[in-house]
C-alpha cells in the first residue's frame, strides 16, 4: 500500500463519516461543523487528484467563507430545539433511503465502467489561470453578473424586512 | 495508482448521503446543508474525470459551481432568516403558506 493509497482511504473515510455526521446530528451548529470537516477531507481528495488550486480554494472559500456564513445565520436564529423527534413515523425514512440507495447504485454502476487511473492533470494556479482567463473568459466574467444579482437581491430582501 | 472509479464511488456515497439528508431533515438550514453536500459530491466527480481525461476543463467547472453555490447560499440564507423572523420557525412542514 503506497502513501497515496493510505491518504486516499483516510480522506474518503473521513469525508463519508463527516457526511453522516452532517445528516445525523441533532443540532444545526454541529451539522455545519461536520460539513466544514467534510469539505476539508474533500479538499484532500482534490489535492490527491492533482487539483491543487481547487483544493486550496475549497478550504479558503467553501469551508472558510460560505460555511462560516452558515454558522453566523445558525447563531443568529438561535434555535434551541430544532427538530423535536416523535412526529415522524418509523416508516418515514424508508422511501428517502430507497431513493438514495437507487441513486448510489446508479452512480456506482456508471462509475464501474471507468477503467484505470487516467492521465492525471496538474491543476497548478498557472495552468488553471490560463484556462479561466483565456478559454473561459466570457463565462468567468458573466459569473460577476450572478454575484451582482445576488447582492441586489439581498439588499431588496433586507429592505423589505425593515419597512 | 488509485483507479478513477474509486473516486467516483466516494462521490456517489457523498451524493446519496446528501440526498437522504435532503429528504429526511425538516429544518430549512439542514436542507440547504444537504444541498451543499451534494454539490460537493458533484465537484469531486468533476475533478476525478478531469484527472482521468487529463483535461483541466473539469477543474474550471468546479470554480463555477463554487460561485453558484455561494450565490445560492447567500440568497437562500437571507430568505430563511426572513422566514424565521416572521414565522419563528425554520421547519419546512410549518411553512405551508406562500403568503402571509
Amino acid at each position: 500500500m503506497t502513501l497515496k493509497e493510505i491518504f486516499f482511504y483516510f480522506f474518503s473515510l473521513g469525508a463519508v463519516v463527516s457526511a453522516v455526521g452532517v445528516i445525523r446530528s441533532r443540532s444545526a451548529v454541529y451539522s455545519v461543523l461536520w460539513l466544514v470537516l467534510a469539505m476539508c477531507f474533500t479538499a484532500g481528495l482534490f489535492a490527491l487528484l492533482g487539483a491543487f488550486l481547487v483544493a486550496a480554494v475549497q478550504v479558503l472559500v467553501y469551508a472558510g467563507a460560505i460555511l462560516v456564513l452558515f454558522l453566523f445565520i445558525v447563531m443568529l436564529m438561535d434555535i434551541r430545539q430544532t427538530e423535536p423527534e416523535g412526529r415522524s413515523s418509523a416508516l418515514a425514512p424508508v422511501l428517502p433511503a430507497a431513493l438514495s440507495a437507487a441513486a448510489l447504485a446508479l452512480i456506482l454502476w456508471a462509475g464501474h465502467s471507468v477503467k484505470g487511473a487516467g492521465l492525471g492533470a496538474s491543476g497548478s494556479p498557472a495552468n488553471l489561470a490560463r484556462l479561466l482567463f483565456k478559454d473561459y473568459a466570457l463565462p468567468f466574467e458573466l459569473t460577476s453578473f450572478l454575484l451582482l444579482a445576488a447582492v441586489v437581491s439581498i439588499v431588496v430582501l433586507a429592505k423589505k424586512d425593515a419597512s | 495508482m488509485i483507479p478513477t472509479s474509486h473516486y467516483l464511488a466516494v462521490s456517489g456515497i457523498l451524493f446519496a448521503l446528501g440526498l437522504y439528508g435532503l429528504f429526511t431533515r425538516r429544518n430549512v438550514l439542514l436542507i440547504l446543508l444537504s444541498v451543499e453536500l451534494m454539490l460537493n459530491a458533484g465537484n469531486l466527480s468533476f475533478v476525478a474525470f478531469s484527472a482521468h481525461r487529463g483535461n483541466l476543463a473539469g477543474q474550471a467547472v468546479v470554480f463555477f459551481t463554487m460561485i453558484v453555490a455561494a450565490v445560492e447560499v447567500t440568497v437562500g440564507l437571507a430568505i430563511v432568516l426572513l422566514l424565521f423572523r416572521k414565522k419563528k420557525s425554520s421547519r419546512v412542514d410549518e411553512l405551508e403558506s406562500l403568503k402571509w
